[in-house]
């Protein structure tokens, strides 16, 4: 099989881009390279692509690995024909590999293999064959005390026996069952005890077709299987099947034919159906996982990329009721100025006093906006900072900021080694701070796992999850850039071509020699190589460095290119910072990316991207972006009524709706079908994460704390 | 003792469905007739009917009987390709050369003219002679059936087959 020629098909993109893209990967280059630097190669393929084509390259890899493996296995046991090595050609599944490897498989003892040993096989195929002649004659030929065999029905059963796994083996009844299964089967729930209450009451007589249970469905039914709580079974109607089976397999109406008959039946409710059940059910459970892992990642992309709240004196409030609320003042670049405990919630409900402290740390550090966790207590000290917000004469805003994961952090060997002189709660209040500052810098010190922006997390495979959303992260730092003097370990560790040690290494680096002056300089990290500085050099940044284009994303082995551009448009490198950036798009525009490119002696694409990052030297792409939604007063779900019309921000996206954020402690709930006028087949299509969007109260209840709201007629 | 070729062919199964359909089962064979007689004497007094008086109503009842009859007719011809289909799928040609020895004591089936397995008489439970056909039908009671066409006789004589076979059915009537 032709890999490369594959996955051109799946991908729908040409040869030349898969040979191009997989040599680049075999050459040990990191996606985030490849995706930025090496467009011309690739055909300007994105990383989200890359990503996939270099998983779906592993699967195929291993499926010829596999194929050759079963076929050399079938050969040695003599067993190789050219069916079976046209249908291992053809094979594009490890499933179906292993379908037709199953009849060769070296087996445990079954009842097949010790009515074999008993000599039965000739009379299994005599049954088989389903003449006219009578199987009870012939099977009086195998009837020996020795063998075991004591009569002519036992030999029968055990030549029945043959026949069953015979039948249960066969790879293309197999396939045929598998895609019944697939299609017509129904997922069946049922209570373990339906007396008993509990959150899966949906669920205790539900049945669902297997082909169109949504993915969140299917990890409810799990996750209620695993508790003991649900009883799942895949149910397909058996007439159907055994029709399938009889077709093929039954040839003759006679005795011989209702022997096959009944052996085919028990092969079916015996080996067949328990293998097909686990399948079905196996490949749902992955399928959904592989979905809820999708949805995770879009959210965590979307909650990393945030736009910070740059330079802006923030003090972390992490709300609690009887420890008090830890506080932080931190500065613009994230250094913490101050700190200090108030109780202005139950039971000590100190207000005055609190404000006081706060009102004194606002003035003292010019402070302007404040970042509220989440967690307990956070509606109470949204009240009370709303209230504080009115008695202050500067202009400060606050944000309810997620602290999932903050607790984690916080408890955390890092934060330890980051703030050794502050106990685990005040390093809390960094943090929330910090995550309204920059989230990304401060959310990549947290395992993803824990940042809790998706559905069933819990249940996924935990090292799919990981390396799906290290990916992630790997492509938000990577597409953001890192400023190699002020990066944290951590974030420097998710930089293309830079692992945990190397990490280390620079911050030492940068410890014993002072600031990186460019980037030329990362050449004498230990452990930093050749190799290494080609994948990470574009991605760290060197603000008021020797070179301005250490401070952009043009790559290093581009500055040449860079520098003659630059000529061209009439100024110098060193001016760049405040030269007129309009010059480089007229030029451009003048004499037109393609002759230009020719005449540099450049890609089109790598032109086209040194010209954007000429134009904004430095610039973050997540700017561009709305800025997060501040608020300076509270509402009380209360306050809410039917029809009013609200700005939120979207906190969580889950497969069957959104939650907003709409500054009531309980975020609201838009269902799916309250999403848009049209019709939403994934909430993802239409919002993200960290998305501001319009809102209007459709109820209010108030007795379970819940919001109702739609988007249908806003948004527009 | 009397071998005999036992094929299965579209021909020779239409054969058997047509003759265990109408000429084995009297009854079907004369509600048949009677309705065919019936479809008829109705068509033609419409027929008749209409020369008279012109009335298109029996025109068109005339013509209702006869796509009725015609959609009877259809229906059987339909369901026995059916059959023939259905039982030409199930049981697949197989490449040896099947054959039956035929003796007192019992039947032989053999493969390539070898014998292959054993069969008791005492299995056939219907044994039908259906001498315009030129063929004989033995059938078990798992709805098995051995077409055996006269002219696929390799040792005997079809008169030898015939007279084993009607002692056979004696037998057979004798015991039921």
């Amino acid at each position: 099989m032709d890999i490369n020629q594959q996955l051109a098909e799946e991908f729908k993109i040409r040869k030349e881009q898969v040979d191009n893209t997989v040599k680049l990967i075999d050459d040990g280059n990191t996606i985030p390279f490849i995706a930025r630097y090496r467009k011309e190669v690739t055909g300007a393929l994105d990383d989200q692509l890359l990503r996939e084509l270099d998983e779906r390259l592993s699967y195929l890899r291993n499926l010829e690995q596999r194929k050759t493996e079963v076929k050399e296995s079938i050969e040695s046991g003599g067993n190789l024909t050219e069916e079976i090595e046209q249908s291992l050609l053809n094979a594009l599944t490890l499933a179906e590999v292993e379908d037709i490897y199953r009849p060769f498989k070296p087996k445990r003892k079954t009842r097949a293999s010790v009515a074999k040993e008993k000599g039965l096989q000739p009379l299994a195929d005599f049954i088989m064959e389903q003449t006219l002649a009578s199987p009870y004659k012939e099977a009086e030929n195998y009837v020996d005390e020795e063998k075991g065999v004591a009569t002519a029905e036992e030999a029968i059963q055990g030549a029945s026996d043959i026949i069953a796994e015979t039948v249960s083996d066969d790879p293309n009844l197999r396939k045929t069952l598998s895609e019944f299964y697939a299609d017509r089967g129904l997922i069946v729930s049922k209570a373990a005890d339906p007396e008993k209450d509990s959150v899966y009451t949906n669920y205790y007589d539900y049945s669902e077709a297997a082909s169109k249970i949504p993915s969140h469905r299917v990890l409810a039914l799990d996750r209620g299987e695993r508790e003991e709580i649900l009883k799942i079974s895949v149910e397909v109607i058996q007439e159907d099947v055994l029709k399938i089976i009889f077709k093929q397999y039954v040839k003759a109406r006679n005795d011989c034919g209702n022997i096959v008959k009944a052996a085919a039946e028990d092969a079916y409710t015996r080996l067949i159906h328990p293998s097909l059940e686990r399948r079905v059910r196996t490949e749902l459970t992955e399928k959904s996982c592989k979905s809820a892992i999708k949805v995770f990642q879009d959210n965590l992309y979307q909650l990393l990329m945030q736009p910070p709240v740059k330079n802006t004196v923030t003090i972390g409030f992490d709300p609690a009721y009887r420890t008090g609320c830890k506080t932080a003042v931190v500065d613009g670049t994230g250094k913490v100025l101050d700190t200090t405990v108030v109780y202005p919630t139950p039971p000590q409900n100190k207000v005055n006093e609190a404000k006081a402290k706060l009102k004194q740390l606002i003035g003292k550090h010019n402070v302007t906006a404040i970042a509220i966790g989440n967690g307990t207590a956070s509606h109470e000290s949204e009240c009370f900072i709303a209230d504080l917000i009115k008695e202050v004469d500067t202009p400060v805003s606050y944000m309810v900021v997620s602290e999932a994961g903050a607790s984690v952090y916080s408890a955390s060997k890092l934060a330890a080694e980051e703030f050794p002189q502050f106990d685990v709660s005040l390093r809390s209040a960094v943090s929330i701070a910090r995550r309204l500052q920059d989230p990304l810098a401060e959310l990549v010190k947290i395992d993803p796992k824990a940042i809790g922006v998706g559905q069933y997390q819990h249940d996924m495979p935990k090292n799919q999850l990981s390396e799906a959303l290290g990916g992630v992260l790997e492509n938000c730092v990577n597409s953001v850039g890192v400023d190699v003097n002020t990066a944290s370990c951590s974030l420097l560790g998710y930089v293309a071509g830079i692992n945990g040690t190397v990490a280390k290494n620079i911050v030492a680096y940068r410890e014993e020699n002072g600031a990186f002056k460019d980037r030329k300089e990362l050449m004498k990290v230990a452990k930093l190589g050749k190799k290494a500085f080609e994948q990470c050099a574009g991605f760290l940044r060197v603000h008021d460095g020797k070179n301005p284009l250490d401070n952009t994303a043009v790559h290093p082995e581009s500055y040449e290119y860079a520098e003659k551009l630059i000529d061209l448009c009439g100024f110098k490198l060193a001016d760049l910072k405040s030269a007129d950036k309009g010059k480089i798009a007229e030029t451009v525009k003048t004499r037109g990316i393609k002759a230009l490119s020719e005449e540099l002696g450049v890609g089109e694409m790598t032109l086209a991207d040194i010209v954007s990052e000429l134009e904004k030297p430095g610039r973050d792409p997540r700017d561009e972006l709305p800025p997060p939604l501040l608020r300076s007063d509270v509402m009380d779900i209360n306050s809410l009524k039917e029809g009013m019309e609200l700005k939120g921000t979207v906190r969580n996206v889950i497969d069957f709706g959104v939650f907003v954020d709409i500054g009531v402690h309980q975020d609201g709930l838009v269902h799916i079908s309250q999403l848009s006028d049209s019709y939403v087949k994934h909430p993802l299509d239409v919002v993200k994460v960290g998305d501001i969007v319009n809102v209007k109260v459709l109820s209010v209840d108030v007795k379970k704390n819940r919001i109702s709201l739609t988007m249908k007629g806003l948004n527009k | 003792m009397i071998e005999i070729k036992t094929e299965w062919t579209e021909e020779n199964l239409k054969k058997y469905i047509m003759y265990k359909f109408f000429f084995s089962n009297k009854f079907t064979m004369v509600s048949a007739a009677v309705f065919g007689v019936c479809f008829a004497a109705i068509a033609a007094s419409c027929a008749a009917m209409f020369a008279m008086t012109e009335s298109a109503v029996f025109l068109i009842l005339a013509g209702a009987v006869a796509v009725l009859a015609a959609g009877a007719v259809l229906f059987f011809v339909l369901k026995i390709n059916k059959n023939i289909k259905a039982s030409l799928k199930d049981i697949s040609p197989s490449s040896d050369r099947e054959s039956v020895i035929l003796t007192e004591n019992g039947i032989t089936v053999c493969k390539n003219e070898a014998p292959y397995g054993e069969l008791d008489w005492e299995k056939i439970i219907s044994i039908d002679l259906y001498d315009k056909g030129k063929a004989a039908y033995l059938a078990t009671g798992e709805g098995a059936v051995l077409i055996l066409e006269y002219k696929n006789i390799v040792r005997g004589t079809e008169k030898e087959l015939r007279e084993m076979l009607l002692i056979k059915n004696v037998k057979l009537s004798e015991k039921a």
